[in-house]
């Protein structure tokens, strides 16, 4: 799952993909804002078929917070 | 400076004036549209949007609702729009508030603004309990404003005019806005119909629209409401209503937007988006492909609410569509210079509004005179007598004009801008930090555009760095991601200061 995630994010960043990981930060090193986690989570959520809410996307500060949420939640 | 008159359209004199004429004009045609919960699209007619708010005022006079003080807690809605509608027309005063900001800080403001009532968004009930600690709290939720408009109907049905020969006073203060004060105190920006009136007529003299606007910016900001929508109604334009981010694609198909009113975290993030597609499509992304994500009549983007890298604008030109900067500052209702369709200049924020006076000082400060400045700070008469010195208001920022457009050189006030157009108060943040024992000096600064802090640990107390960095997250705790401190660092000596002891907070 953790490389499928870092496929979505590797198209909106220059960030070099091999050096994205769970620990990679979405807004300090990805230099993401929160418009953008917003619009990358919900391509994520279409492809778990999960429901991720606003203030839970708000919550994510790193790569492997996406991932252990989608872990725990996918269908 | 080539010939090119300003755009002419029929002068408002209040928000009542706007919504009766439009009503008048072009009854059937759609005042605004969106997409609701079960994915429909809702068209709301001038007509009807004007019964609405007749209806809701109808109920506001009878119930002898008059001089309060109304909060509007939510995400963009129709519902918003027709309370803060009602509200202002009938002697009342709206309350917008940012619904991602802590509810203890919500009900500070509250408390500053003297709001007793507030209209909430369902995602707040849970919040609502929380604001009873007002005295006299009362809360309508705003997903059942439609039984408060029932109710007025039936008044009306029943022969009550008293909305419409209630006898509104424009200069009174009808919106208090609170923006981040430079103290750490939020300050309330104190407008009246008149101040907003005049900022719709002298914005919609400078800028054309020929098509459908799209809101996407919260209704809390003036520049998301009065510019996103109300001046998109005015143009007689339908006004598409984004009540969610996250859905923008879909929205942009169904809206099909002529111009959009957005600030530079959205252009950032657009052009993040393109440039997904480009990979996705195996190349680089084509202007058609940008046609397509934008619903196929996407020629203009209005950007305000700070400063936007150049590159982006001629990215977009690129593929087809203009990006006008624009300033305005809330004290201003908010406008106060944008880019023409067909008169711009890159790096300005284009020509100062017709009807605007704008100068700047000896200092290079920018000040504004007109009937869009703002009565005055609610309750605060130093600090507007200080934002009003010589009978010009005294924006904070620097700039200069040349060749007639305005160009935004820097900030007098200790302000910290976010491409999102959030004004953060570095010293609120840092007196969050302050009473911990282990800190004996904070700053907070931005920095490759996120907030980052530097601490000057008590040097008795000896907390190792984990200690800070855990701290840190404590204050960040339930506040919006745009006022969350995202780097920490530690110096070994107290900051320097100047010569009436105050941190020199450039060297932060």
């Amino acid at each position: 799952m953790l490389q499928e995630i870092i496929d979505v994010l590797e198209q909106y960043t220059d960030y070099p993909p091999e050096e994205i990981n769970e620990d990679t930060t979405l807004i300090e090193d990805l230099e993401l804002n929160s418009f953008d986690v917003l619009t990358i989570v919900s391509d994520v959520e279409d492809q778990y078929g999960v429901h991720i809410s606003d203030e839970q996307i708000m919550e994510f500060r790193t790569v492997g917070d996406i991932e252990e949420f989608l872990e725990k939640n996918k269908e | 400076m080539k010939a090119y008159p300003r755009y002419e359209l029929k002068q408002i004199t209040d928000l009542r004036h706007l919504m009766e004429m439009r009503a008048e004009e072009t009854p059937e045609e759609t005042a605004f549209f969106y997409t609701d919960d079960r994915g429909d699209v809702v068209q709301v007619s001038c007509r009807r949007f004007r019964e609405d708010v007749r209806a809701l005022g109808t109920l506001f006079i009878s119930e002898g609702i008059r001089n309060r003080h109304i909060g509007l807690l939510g995400s963009n809605s129709y519902e918003w729009i027709t309370a803060f509608f009602a509200v202002t027309t009938t002697g009342n005063v709206a309350v917008p508030l940012d619904a991602r900001v802590p509810v203890q800080d919500l009900i500070r403001i509250c408390g500053y603004g003297d709001c007793r009532e507030l209209f909430y968004s369902k995602e707040f009930e849970p919040a609502v309990p929380a604001f009873e600690s007002i005295p006299d709290f009362k809360g309508f939720p705003l997903e059942s404003i439609g039984d408060l408009i029932a109710k007025g109907r039936e008044l009306i049905a029943a022969g009550d005019t008293s909305y419409q020969s209630f006898r509104m006073d424009r200069e009174a203060m009808c919106a208090l806005v609170y923006t981040s004060g430079t103290t750490g105190t939020p300050k309330g920006v104190m407008l009246s119909q008149k101040n907003i009136a005049a900022n719709i007529n002298q914005a919609c003299t400078n800028f054309i629209l020929e098509g459908n606007g799209m809101s996407v910016l919260p209704f809390h900001h003036m520049f998301g409401l009065v510019v996103g929508v109300f001046m998109v109604f005015n143009y007689r334009y339908p006004c598409y209503i984004v009540r969610n981010l996250r859905n923008i694609l879909k929205d942009f198909q169904i809206a099909k937007p002529e111009c959009l009113f957005v600030v530079p975290m959205v252009i950032e993030s657009f052009a993040k988006q393109f440039r997904a597609m480009g990979k996705r499509s195996g190349g680089q992304v084509t202007p058609e492909m940008v046609r397509s994500f934008t619903g196929g009549s996407l020629r203009f983007i209005i950007c305000g609410g700070a400063p936007l890298q150049a590159s982006y604008v001629k990215m977009f030109r690129a593929f087809g569509i203009e990006i006008l900067n624009g300033y305005g500052i809330t004290e201003c209702s908010p406008v106060l210079a944008v880019n023409r369709n067909e008169d711009m200049c890159d790096g300005s924020v284009g020509p100062v509004l017709f009807g605007c006076e704008v100068k700047i000082d000896e200092d290079g400060e920018i000040l504004a005179r007109g009937d869009n400045v703002m009565l005055g700070y609610y309750k605060d008469p130093e600090a507007t007598r200080q934002a009003m010195l010589g009978g010009w208001f005294h924006t904070g920022d620097l700039g200069r004009i040349e060749d007639h457009y305005l160009f935004i050189t820097g900030r007098t006030k200790n302000l910290i801008i976010t491409s999102s157009g959030e004004n953060i108060s570095p010293e609120e943040l840092e007196d969050r930090l302050l009473p911990d024992p282990a800190v004996a000096e904070a700053v907070v600064c931005e920095d490759g555009g996120v907030l980052a802090v530097t601490i000057y640990p008590e040097p008795e107390a000896g907390a190792p760095e984990e200690y800070f960095t855990a701290l840190v997250d404590r204050i960040n705790q339930g506040q919006p991601a745009y006022r969350k401190i995202q780097k920490v660092s530690l110096r070994t000596e107290p900051f320097p200061r100047n010569s009436t002891g105050k941190i020199i907070r450039k060297f932060s």
